[in-house]
């Protein structure tokens, strides 16, 4: 099994934890992403990337069933990582499936406005 | 940081929500907007019979009170949500306001008049998002046109006093939109 690079962050209130599955890099979010968490969760989605290319993953997964908000600084962070991906060659690029909590309504109007900016690299599972 | 919350529910019962009122008078900090959130969601989630308005409402009282603390220069804020009937039927409105620099007044109006002159909001918001993905600040106005985007609200500038500034969220809300 690879070992990923990536930090975990278990904090009072949010948290993220890495594994990887088959070619895949899976993320489980859970809490609020709030503007406490801005600098660890940007810092851990770009360790995210560059693991994701250095094991030629084929996605990465995020769970968000147990993420109850997310602001928009954090929001900002995914926003940067897929340009960073619109950024790689076509060959190198992943893609990001966003599995959503249909009980969280905001999820709704913020996953599909990441969708729509990068159709070909953002999924959205309910 | 000291925090003193003082929160005043005039709702005087659910029935009657033409003056639903809650008004925030305090020092925030980060943590407190959590909980501040999802009061306030709870609160309208027994006021507006569709979950995704409670939602918009949520996600807009988020971003303004987190807007109060990254630019209030005296840490203080003050913060409503008023249900009110107007001529074309009920609005709810939030109003965030707490003291800033004149510079950082000048920015937020011209971030807000780009803002609600902008003929389509989520292609504004799409933009935006674009515009400061490879941006150091960390959000640089997307949380104001997230609001006006996902939350699909009226989104305005206002000015109190020489370095007091506000931001007036609102919303449409049909009549059946709201709990009998």
């Amino acid at each position: 099994m690879t070992d990923l690079a990536v930090v975990p962050i278990a904090r009072k209130g949010f948290s993220l934890e890495p594994r990887i599955e088959g070619s895949a890099i899976c993320l489980r979010l859970s809490g609020n992403a709030d503007m406490t968490v801005v600098g660890p969760l940007s810092a851990a989605i770009k360790q995210v990337h560059v693991e994701a290319m250095r094991i030629s993953a084929s996605e990465v997964r995020c769970d968000l069933h147990g993420l109850f908000f997310m602001n928009s600084s954090c929001f900002k962070a995914f926003v940067t990582w897929i340009t960073s991906i619109e950024a790689l060659a076509p060959e190198k690029r992943y893609r990001i499936r966003l599995c959503s909590n249909p009980q969280l309504h905001w999820q709704k109007r913020s996953l599909t406005a990441l969708r729509a900016m990068a159709e070909s690299i953002v999924m959205v599972e309910t | 940081m000291s925090c003193t919350p003082l929160l005043r529910s005039q709702a005087r019962s659910i029935p009657e929500i033409d003056d639903a009122i809650l008004c925030l008078d305090f020092r925030p900090h980060a943590e407190l907007v959590t909980s501040a959130r999802q009061f306030v969601s709870d609160f309208y989630a027994r006021i507006l019979s569709d979950p995704n308005l409670g939602s918009q409402v949520a996600l807009a009282t988020h971003e303004l009170l987190e807007n109060v603390i990254k630019y209030s220069t005296d840490g203080r804020g003050s913060f409503k949500i008023e249900l009110v009937r107007t001529d074309d039927g009920r609005v709810l409105r939030i109003v965030a306001a707490n003291r800033t620099s004149p510079e950082r007044a000048h920015e937020l109006r011209q971030v807000l008049d780009e803002l609600s002159s902008a003929p389509d909001p989520m292609a504004y918001y799409q933009a935006l998002m674009r515009r400061t993905a490879t941006r150091a600040d960390s959000s640089a106005g997307l949380g104001l046109a997230r609001i006006r985007a996902e939350g699909d609200m009226r989104v305005r500038f206002g000015a109190t006093d020489d370095d007091v500034v506000s931001i007036t969220a609102e919303l449409s809300l049909p009549r059946s939109e709201i709990s009998p």
